[in-house]
């Protein structure tokens, strides 16, 4: 299976690769787009330089400084003709960009689907006592509107202490969500889960209630 | 996941906390006392017209009132759109109460001579008996 990961930093894509190398199965490629190749190779980090330089020398990573959807990168993936995309940037994702791949782009939400779509939405499950976790779907442009769940998680939070911790921890986990619904994808006679629109849409929480989310952590870890 | 229990009791605790920062608020300012002229807005069923309000609201005219306060019209269009969300507030779905939440703590970082104009204060008031509201509603929960 031929996986492109886009990728907002050259670390970010050192620290997919170095989770999914491992994975069978995959052809495994990373693109950096809309930046420099000189800005990411100041930022990437000492620990980053020599994996990077091996992924650039064997083909497997391009900095492109055109944005994600600009006819030249289109045009790369189109060449490329990967299968699944994975998504570790910040990046919107317009129509022409979720055509370039066979089966779609794969989303890691820190929410569980259908249920909580939008923002903060591992907040609003613990101000509303429901279950944390990932869920790992092929993104349309709607806001995780996208109808194909491959792989939901649920994620205890206990032990941390703080909404920041709790999320860093969640978001954490894209590398190993995506080399688990890479592996779901290759077995024979999988079924995608249906998200089916049935949840609401949440919007940043206020300083208020996250304050109130920040002390049940903590109480819960006391 | 965290029980219930103790989410309510720290929800209410933040409620009433923020009811008092309100009401502190309103009685320095002229005109009506805390709680306002009007009673209660009825409480009614969710509607779509309610989510693609909260949807303006959060996604347009909140961040737009966060950058450019000094902006009629855009004032106009965030204490338009949350005067909508007064009664959906009024609802357990505490999405539209965070509305609220989100206006005021942005309504307090503009200049104090904007925050001081008739809309703001009249969104105080209001707010203040949506926070009422809430406040019996979760004390009341079993």
């Amino acid at each position: 299976m031929k996986v492109l990961a886009l990728c907002g930093s050259v670390a970010a894509a050192v620290r997919q690769w170095r989770v999914l190398r491992s994975s069978p199965g995959l052809d495994l490629r990373f693109l950096v787009f809309g930046t420099s190749p000189w800005y990411q190779a100041r930022h990437m980090g000492i620990a980053n330089l020599v994996p990077a330089a091996r992924l650039r020398i064997a083909g497997r990573l391009r900095v492109m400084r055109h944005a994600l959807d600009q006819p030249q990168t289109l045009g790369w993936i189109r060449r490329l003709a990967p299968d699944v995309g994975l998504h570790v940037s910040g990046t919107i994702y317009r129509r022409p960009v979720i055509d370039c791949f066979r089966l779609g782009i794969l989303n890691p939400h820190i929410g569980m689907l259908p249920a909580f779509r939008g923002r903060s939405v591992m907040e609003w499950s613990i101000l509303e006592g429901h279950p944390t976790g990932v869920t790992t779907f092929f993104l349309d442009e709607g806001i995780d509107t996208g109808p194909d769940i491959v792989l939901r998680r649920e994620v205890p939070l206990r032990g941390h202490r703080d909404v920041r911790s709790a999320k860093e921890h969640l978001f954490a986990l894209d590398a190993a969500m995506f080399a688990e619904a890479l592996a779901l994808l290759q077995r024979p006679g999988f079924t995608a889960l249906r998200n089916d629109g049935s949840g609401r849409r949440f919007y940043v929480m206020s300083r208020l209630f996250t304050g109130v989310v920040d002390a049940a952590l903590r109480a819960a870890t006391s | 996941m965290i029980p219930p229990a103790p989410i309510r009791r720290l929800l209410l605790q933040a409620i009433e906390e923020r009811r008092r920062a309100v009401a502190a608020l309103i009685a320095g300012a002229p005109g009506p006392g805390p709680a306002g002229p009007a009673g209660p807005a009825p409480a009614r069923p969710g509607s779509a017209d309610d989510e693609e309000t909260l949807r303006r609201f959060m996604v347009l005219a909140w961040p737009a009132a966060g950058r450019t306060p000094q902006d009629e019209r855009v004032r106009t269009e965030f204490f338009g759109l949350l005067a909508r969300l007064e009664a959906p507030a009024m609802r357990d779905d505490l999405r539209f109460l965070d509305a609220w939440n989100n206006a005021f703590e942005t309504v307090m970082t503009w200049p104090a001579a904007i925050r001081a104009g008739d809309q703001a204060r009249a969104a105080f008031r209001t707010y203040a008996r949506i926070l009422d509201h809430h406040a019996a509603r979760v004390a009341g929960d079993p």
